[in-house]
């Protein structure tokens, strides 16, 4: 059974409305047996749960209820506003779509919905498409529990129903009800999730790029209006340099979330080559020691012997380590140490260690350390809460895992495990070399 | 059976009820159509079960009431409806016998039209068994 037309239309009551028609089929009505039908509920419910939506379930859910209920048609209606739109499957061969259009019009015409309120709309007596009903019609609301009805679930059967079958349809229902709402709760998790990001983007990009766009303003100004003296070509340097290093905060913000908009697009690319974690790790010490200096921070590094080249994207890896290094120092106090051990492990992976002597981080917390934005929201905007999940982004593109624990004594300890080889996951691309 | 015939058939039978509970007083009357709900009830949860039954009573409710508005005070719970908001009513303010019966009738109406009349023989004979007088008996004794 497949979808052979489709229609969209405005309504001013607003209704969904997906419509699936069945071939008739003999039934032995004499044979189908209670266990039968809780054994069909029971393939239906895995059907919904395995369906990414409940739309993407019902030529299942229909070919499954026909096997236990002579039904002609199942119509599944919906309080859905602004929009209503039908949507119809038949098989080819029984009926042309017009057909099928005609009865969609007719089901709404006649009114088989969820009416505000929780109420359902008793229609008028008379069935779709000028049939009569001939009593052939169950009719049961969509609804969870004891909150408002918001749908109505019509199934049109072959021959008059029994109390069995009602007792069954009721049951459907109750299943498609309980779908439907994990459906619309979930995408309301995933519009507020959204929504979320959003704000996050915003508050990152106006708190983080007007700051050193301030700087750089004022220092322009300031050299725009001051006579051109001896003391002002004295300043001039010191000048530059500023407008260099908030011009250099700006592009990392920026490449931070041009990455994390890779990373969520499921593009972030690994251009594979041969590495030595040991020589990475330094290379990242280099990049962050100016930041450790200025906060009294001592960096030291332990690299294994016995650690085997792996290969991997070693500009990705040096971010990464660039991105747990300045973590670990922006949450250590003056007079501090970060530690980055580097040992083998297992089929050749290497495990790399980088251990602070700050405050650690709560139980509750470490879930969230590696979400983006999470650091934004829990503190008093120390950073854009990018760098861990990009840490984590681009370990995990390499089929390596990242972790934090506790330290022994004070501090936490971010380890992340590298495989010898990428074995990539989701929509991590990679580029040998 | 036309849905003509239904709704002729849904009526006889709730007019036979009210006839032998004719005679109660207006407090009688509430406690035993409260009784005979909850009956109706029970046997149309044994098919269709609480949630959905829960929404018909409520759709019956809004449709009686737009003809007896004294009606949109009866509600149900997981135990069934109740008539308590109108048993509470003063007594110029409370449904008349016709209220009653209308309410009745229509969650007759409202459930066999949307289950295809599949319950319809089940519930009459809920309605014609049930001894109107009996729910109020134990309180009328002294």
């Amino acid at each position: 059974m497949s979808p052979v037309a489709t229609e969209r239309a405005a309504s001013e009551r607003g209704c969904c409305t997906v419509l699936l028609e069945l071939p008739r089929r003999a039934h032995d009505r004499g044979a189908t047996v209670e266990g039968e039908r809780l054994q069909a509920l029971q393939a239906i419910g895995r059907a919904l749960g395995r369906a990414d939506d409940v739309g993407g379930a019902m030529d299942e859910v229909v070919a499954i209820t026909s096997e236990v209920l002579p039904v002609r048609h199942v119509v599944v209606t919906t309080a859905a506003e602004p929009a209503a739109h039908a949507s119809i499957w038949l098989p080819a061969d029984e009926r042309p779509p017009e057909a099928a259009n005609a009865l969609a019009h007719a089901l709404r015409a006649h009114r088989y919905l969820a009416a505000p309120g929780g109420v359902i709309d008793v229609p008028p007596l008379v069935g779709p498409v000028g049939r009569p009903m001939a009593g052939a019609f169950l009719a049961l609301p969509l609804a969870v529990a004891d909150r408002p009805c918001f749908g109505v679930l019509l199934v049109e059967c072959v021959e008059p129903p029994r109390e069995i079958d009602l007792v069954f349809t009721s049951a459907l229902a109750g299943e498609l009800a309980t779908a439907i709402e994990r459906d619309a709760s979930r995408r309301g998790v995933d519009e507020r999730d959204a929504a979320r990001v959003r704000q996050n983007v915003l508050a990152v990009v106006c708190h983080d790029l007007r700051s050193p766009l301030s700087v750089i303003l004022l220092t322009i100004a300031s050299a725009i209006k001051e006579p051109a003296n001896a003391d002002r070509r004295h300043r001039g340097r010191r000048d530059l340099e500023r407008i260099r290093s908030s011009a250099r905060r700006m592009a990392v913000l920026v490449e931070d979330l041009l990455d994390t908009a890779s990373i969520e697009a499921g593009r972030l690319a690994l251009s594979v080559v041969e590495v030595r974690v040991g020589e990475l790790v330094a290379e990242a010490n280099d990049e962050v020691r100016p930041l450790a200096r200025a906060r009294s921070i001592r960096l030291a590094t332990r690299v294994a012997a016995s650690v085997r080249p792996i290969r991997a994207d070693g500009r990705r890896l040096h971010q990464a380590l660039v991105n747990l290094l300045a973590n670990a120092i922006k949450f250590t106090p003056a007079g501090g140490a970060v530690v980055t051990t580097v040992a083998p492990a297992t089929g050749g992976a290497v495990l790399v260690s980088v251990r602070d002597t700050g405050p650690g981080i709560a139980e509750a917390d470490r879930a969230h350390v590696f979400e983006p934005f999470w650091q934004l929201e829990r503190t008093a905007h120390v950073g854009t809460g990018l760098g861990l999940f990009i840490a984590r982004s681009i370990v995990e593109a390499h089929g390596g895992s990242i972790w934090v624990e506790p330290g022994r004594s004070a501090g936490a300890t971010f380890s992340l495990l590298l495989p010898a080889t990428p074995a990539p996951t989701g929509g991590a691309g990679l580029r040998g070399a | 059976m036309s849905h003509a015939h239904d709704a002729a058939a849904h009526r006889a039978a709730v007019e036979a009820w009210f006839a032998r509970a004719r005679h109660l007083p207006d407090d009688a009357l509430l406690i035993a159509v409260e009784h005979v709900l909850v009956r109706l009830w029970l046997r149309s949860a044994r098919a269709l079960g609480d949630a959905p039954l829960r929404v018909l009573f409520h759709t019956t409710t809004r449709r009686a009431s737009a003809r007896h508005p004294v009606l949109a005070t009866v509600t149900a719970d997981e135990h069934g409806p109740s008539l308590r908001a109108l048993r509470a009513a003063p007594p110029g303010a409370r449904a008349d016998a016709r209220a009653l019966e209308s309410l009745v009738t229509e969650l007759l109406t409202v459930i066999g039209h949307l289950t295809a009349e599949v319950l319809t023989p089940a519930l009459h004979e809920e309605l014609a068994s049930d001894d109107a007088t009996a729910a109020t008996a134990p309180e009328a004794a002294p």
